[in-house]
């Protein structure tokens, strides 16, 4: 874990060499850019477009959520809507017979937060490949090394390719 | 929770804005919670949790500031009460260490400790907070608390008539600042207006299947004033004071309910210039259940598919949207055939392919579950019957897309939902659907419910949907409530 965080550090330390600092306005402006591309639905709004227009700037946030994954603290809400949703569920299923609740609430918390952290892991790939360059291509390589999930490791090494 | 608005008295609506943003100010890519509206009598039923707050300590992405210089290895809340309505917020940290708990400091408005601060008016600094913990987030719990003399003094001014219709406002804004920048941000705003009528005029509720508390839009004339989205809520029946007979005005009802389906009543006739008209609306049929093929195309797909379809029955009743969802599992994961025709994508690419094979089922809805590492997308405008759902589909995805089979468009996340709202494309944990989109989902002319023929009813032709393939007859009246149309609800 130790080693990947330095690994981690050294490729962000690599990319801030070789761009400019941001103004606030523009780190504020890459962060909302960076969550509605990991975050999208379907992404038909031009969130990829955006995001690239920040070219190498962008590529240190992108690499670190390839490589750490959403916030503790937007897991956090993720989850808590989850939870909220599945206690919904078993109040509304015993008055409503079409819901079954085939799902603990750990399972279900657990399916639906794996999938958020997937579409991140693959979205911050996707990300990178669109960004091009050889510090996106070191976070791609590292990330095309880790074990993932079957679908996210293939979607990953896609994009690293 | 149930609600009565029979009482024979003025009340208020408390609309309630709950948008958690992702920065200090609204923009693309926010987060957006909601907004509630509620009367005064149902203000001292509200269930604690509605004004319970849980905001995450920490930066919204892993790369928590972008090239900010981070020199400070902590991040400070900056927290504002604003507005007469609420004398104060109780804060107190869950999961925060004790270490950090012991060296947090508060000024400006706040005092207390991390197990029990209390926020007045005005801005309080609660510094030392870590940007990242080991394991979970600490959660921030917090508890507004209405200020009882402004409630006092409203409740009073209403009974009296002298509470007009201008709200009073009251904003809660949290902000998580590091090293000078905003690395995540919470708003809560709170509107509290005037609602409800003497009832001399009624509408009377029948066969309301659940007996629940449905959302009354009324279009009219009141005053000699042609008034259009006049709100009203209630379970049986509901005091509209002294409607006047219509005049050159439009006259119609659009009923929401719980497990009812929607009505919308046109060309209304029973009110007269004098009070004691009662307009009776039939809830029947009960909700409208359309029904759906789910094609599971990868293995293992029924467990999801089943939490997915339990979830979108959940919103859709209890956002009185009148609709639901039957489906028929069809397991095709083993055939190459069906796999090869329904594909690998999150994409309507192939569209006329799948449409002309054997795996598709005319004239309803069909979802297909297939092994793409992505969330969901519907196929309209020319297959609005056509969803495909991915292996990173979140528990609202499959909701989502019905909205889109039902004509709905992106919103933009501003819409000012008791929730956020599902057809924000950005939103996380969306609950939500505006009483103008569920309008649209059941009347628009190119929604699946009415070409499917689930539905049958007068049609309209409203914005901010989608068309394309579907083209609304050039007479279909043009009539809708505006989009982000809502009611009190809770």
């Amino acid at each position: 874990m130790r080693a990947v965080a330095i690994v981690i550090a050294l490729l962000a330390a690599t990319a801030c060499a070789a761009t400019q600092a941001m103004s606030s306005e523009e780190s504020l402006a890459l962060r909302r850019a960076a969550i509605s591309w990991l975050e999208c639905e379907e992404c038909t709004n031009g969130e990829l477009a955006a995001l690239v227009k920040f070219g190498e700037k962008a590529v240190p946030t992108l690499g670190a959520a390839l490589a750490r994954g959403p916030s503790a603290a937007t897991l956090e809400e993720v989850r808590m809507h989850l939870e909220d949703t599945y206690r919904n569920l078993v109040e509304y299923a015993r008055t409503h017979s079409e819901v079954k609740v085939g799902l603990s609430e750990e399972a279900y918390v657990k399916l639906y937060l794996e999938n958020f952290q997937a579409k991140y892991a693959v979205r911050a790939a996707q990300g990178l490949a669109a960004l091009g360059g050889p510090a996106a291509r070191k976070y791609l390589d590292a990330a095309a090394k880790r074990t993932w999930r079957k679908d996210v490791n293939a979607a990953i090494l896609k994009a690293a390719r | 929770m149930e609600r009565n608005l029979r009482a024979p008295v003025m009340a208020f609506v408390a609309a309630l804005i709950l948008s958690a943003l992702s920065a200090a100010q609204a923009g693309p890519g926010s987060n957006f919670a909601g907004d509630w509206r509620l009367c005064l009598e149902e203000i001292v039923d509200i269930p604690d949790d509605l004004f319970e707050l849980h905001i995450p300590v920490g930066c919204e992405l892993v790369d928590c500031c972008p090239d900010c210089p981070g020199i400070d290895p902590t991040i400070y809340w900056r927290v504002r009460l604003e507005g007469s309505p609420f004398e104060s917020a109780s804060l107190k940290f869950d999961r925060l260490p004790k270490e950090i708990s012991a060296r947090l400091k508060v000024s400006g408005s706040a005092q207390g400790t991390a197990d029990n601060l209390l926020i007045a008016r005005g801005e309080a600094l609660i510094s030392g907070l870590p940007v990242e913990v080991a394991g979970r987030a600490p959660v921030a719990q917090l508890q507004l608390k209405l200020d009882a003399a402004w409630l006092q003094a409203r409740e009073k001014q209403a009974t009296g008539g002298g509470f007009g219709d201008v709200p009073d406002f009251g904003t809660l804004v949290i902000e998580q600042i590091l090293g000078g920048f905003p690395v995540n941000a919470h708003q809560i705003s709170f509107s509290f207006r005037r609602c409800g009528y003497v009832p001399t005029d009624r509408i009377s509720l029948q066969n309301n299947a659940s007996g629940d508390s449905a959302s009354v839009w009324l279009d009219a004339n009141r005053d000699g004033t042609c008034v259009t989205e006049d709100a009203e809520r209630g379970a049986g029946l509901i005091g509209v004071g002294n409607v006047l007979a219509n005049g050159g005005c439009r006259s119609e009802v659009v009923v929401l309910s719980d497990d009812d389906a929607m009505q919308l009543v046109e060309n209304v006739s029973a009110w007269t210039d004098s009070p004691g008209d009662t307009l009776a609306v039939d809830m029947t049929p009960d909700r409208l259940m359309a029904p759906v093929t789910v094609w599971l195309a990868r293995p293992d797909a029924l467990t999801a598919a089943q939490a997915d379809f339990d979830t979108a029955n959940l919103l859709y009743n209890t956002n009185n949207t009148g609709i639901g969802f039957a489906p028929t599992f069809v397991d095709v994961s083993a055939d190459p055939l069906a796999v090869a025709a329904i594909g690998h994508e999150t994409s309507c690419r192939d569209l006329p392919r799948l449409l002309g094979s054997a795996y598709v089922t005319p004239d309803q809805l069909n979802v297909y579950y297939i092994d793409a590492v992505d969330t969901g997308v519907n196929c309209s405008p020319e297959g609005s019957n056509i969803q495909m759902i991915g292996t990173a589909a979140g528990n609202v995805t499959l909701a989502h897309e019905f909205g889109h089979s039902m004509s709905l468009d992106h919103s933009d996340g501003r819409l000012h939902a008791p929730g956020p709202d599902i057809m924000d494309p950005l939103a996380r944990g969306r609950t939500h659907f505006m009483d103008g989109q569920s309008f649209r989902m059941n009347a628009h002319c190119s929604s699946s419910l009415n070409v499917n023929g689930v539905r049958s009813g007068p049609v309209r032709h409203c914005d901010h949907t989608i068309e394309g393939g579907i083209t609304c007859p050039a007479t279909t009246d043009t009539h809708c409530p505006r989009l982000q149309t809502d009611s009190v609800r809770h």
